[in-house]
């Protein structure tokens, strides 16, 4: 293997692919990027198994083959060479050296044979959304996904299709739940649903960042694959049965109150510093007290102190009082990019509906303290 | 030769080990598909009548009633939006 590479193309290449790496792997091999040299492209690949990015790029290559480099070295070596052609060459005795001016790097590299494939994904569904529109979508949903890999379908997204064009992306780690439409114009497709790992969803945002690309997504059986231009990212998909959602999500409310976005998570913020310790289980509550048109923030800590604001809201409905863990009002009100926020209430123990004032296709349910 | 010996040995205990790790893979098996039958069988009990009170009060209790989860329990002074769901509907 020998060929010809621009650094900037090559480290742009690496640092898309080397996301799928895990640094809590146990299998060697895996901590490596894979090479492969043909025709004037190279593929790079690497996976942990649950996911697989490929990216290719082009080169001047004399001779094909291919390997496997540990992403640790190689990629910081890279990052640190001028912006000047690159030669890489293996050697006979599979050693890799890398050219650069007058100067080289030998490397150690893994045995390519060992490195996984990427999954062969038989289609069974394909949509093409805009890359925009979806990355923002997952934004939103992803800060109510669990992280606790006990219970795997809540460290998942559900993204349900529906025949009217209309892609609906929901998140629930039990305690909050977020919900997003995203309309899908021109595109026609059946009703399904599957369930993404968040994580997989969260390396979409960060390699196919673009506003005028559209992310080709193909579903197969256990597998999905998202695709913009040469760059493809391949994920298991979660199995097991989403909770009914629509049945959580309150139909009616007794109050509704409408408050700036920024204050209310400017307040929430200011809150949370001294809602530490007053549970010792139940840390981080700030009670919120609903009268007349004004909503009072109150938070207290034993050790350090208490806070009392007070903030204009349009209330509509009954007065209220209720409590949040204010690390969850804050994730809502941080991905919310309107002015103005709805906040439903039902009663104190009842799960409060925050959406944005001019927005019908967004929803966030997250579920009260008792106080 | 005392090395070998002792290589000899340790293998013997791993050996040892890997077959009482077997046998309580296979015991703990057992008993999850038990536990698991026995959580059906008091789910199908529970919806029969008196349904609401019994699943309020072990919800009370701090299990989960949604089917998720049934009769695990919850995190501590944490709600759960499905049980709560599940408690209004019923």
């Amino acid at each position: 293997m020998k060929f010809l590479v621009e650094q900037n193309e090559l480290l742009g290449g690496l640092q898309i692919v080397q996301r799928a790496i895990s640094s809590r792997s146990t299998l060697p091999i895996l901590s490596g990027i894979y090479l492969s040299c043909e025709h004037n492209i190279l593929r790079l690949r690497a996976t942990d198994l649950e996911i697989g990015i490929e990216c290719t790029i082009p080169v001047q290559s004399e001779a094909e083959g291919e390997t496997v480099l540990p992403a640790r070295y190689f990629v910081e070596i890279i990052k640190k060479l001028p912006n000047l052609p690159i030669t890489i060459e293996k050697t006979d005795e599979g050693i890799i050296i890398i050219r650069y001016g007058s100067s080289e790097v030998q490397l150690n590299a893994f045995n390519p044979e060992e490195f996984p494939q990427l999954p062969q994904v038989e289609e069974i569904h394909t949509v093409t959304v805009n890359a925009d529109l979806f990355i923002n979508a997952i934004k939103q949903v992803s800060i109510a996904a669990s992280h606790d890999i006990s219970r795997p379908i809540f460290t998942g997204i559900l993204l349900e299709f529906s025949d009217n064009n209309i892609l609906k992306l929901v998140a629930t780690d039990t305690y909050r739940l977020a919900y997003r439409e995203i309309i899908l114009p021109g595109t026609l497709v059946n009703n399904f649903s599957c369930i993404i790992p968040s994580r997989a969803l969260g390396e979409i945002g960060k390699i196919f960042w673009s506003d005028d690309n559209q992310i080709e997504i193909s579903f197969a059986d256990n597998q999905v694959l998202f695709k913009v231009d040469s760059t493809i990212l391949v994920s298991r998909l979660i199995e097991g049965q989403f909770p009914n959602y629509n049945q959580v999500i309150p139909k009616d409310y007794s109050s509704r109150i409408r408050v700036l976005t920024k204050d209310l998570l400017n307040s929430a913020e200011r809150a949370s510093l001294l809602a530490r310790d007053e549970f010792k289980n139940r840390s981080n509550v700030i009670k919120l007290n609903i009268s007349g048109n004004n909503l009072t923030v109150t938070s207290k800590s034993a050790e350090v102190g208490n806070l009392h604001e007070e903030l204009p809201i349009y209330l509509e409905g009954e007065p209220a009082e209720i409590a949040f863990n204010a690390r969850y009002l804050i994730d809502v009100l941080k991905v919310i990019d309107q002015e103005e926020i709805h906040l439903d209430l039902t009663g104190s123990l009842s799960p409060g509906i925050i959406r944005p004032a001019e927005d019908k296709h967004v929803l966030f349910l997250v579920l009260p303290i008792r106080i | 030769m005392e090395v070998t010996e002792a290589l000899i040995e340790m293998e013997n205990k791993l050996t040892e080990m890997l077959e009482e790790v077997k046998e309580l893979k296979m015991k703990v098996y057992s008993l999850e598909k038990q536990n698991q039958q026995l959580r059906a069988k008091l789910y199908t009990k529970r919806s029969q009548g008196e349904g609401y009170e019994n699943l309020a009060r072990l919800y009370d209790e701090g299990f989960h009633i949604c089917p998720m989860h049934f009769a695990t329990t919850r995190n501590q002074g944490e709600d759960c939006l499905f049980c709560l769901g599940f408690l209004k509907r019923e």
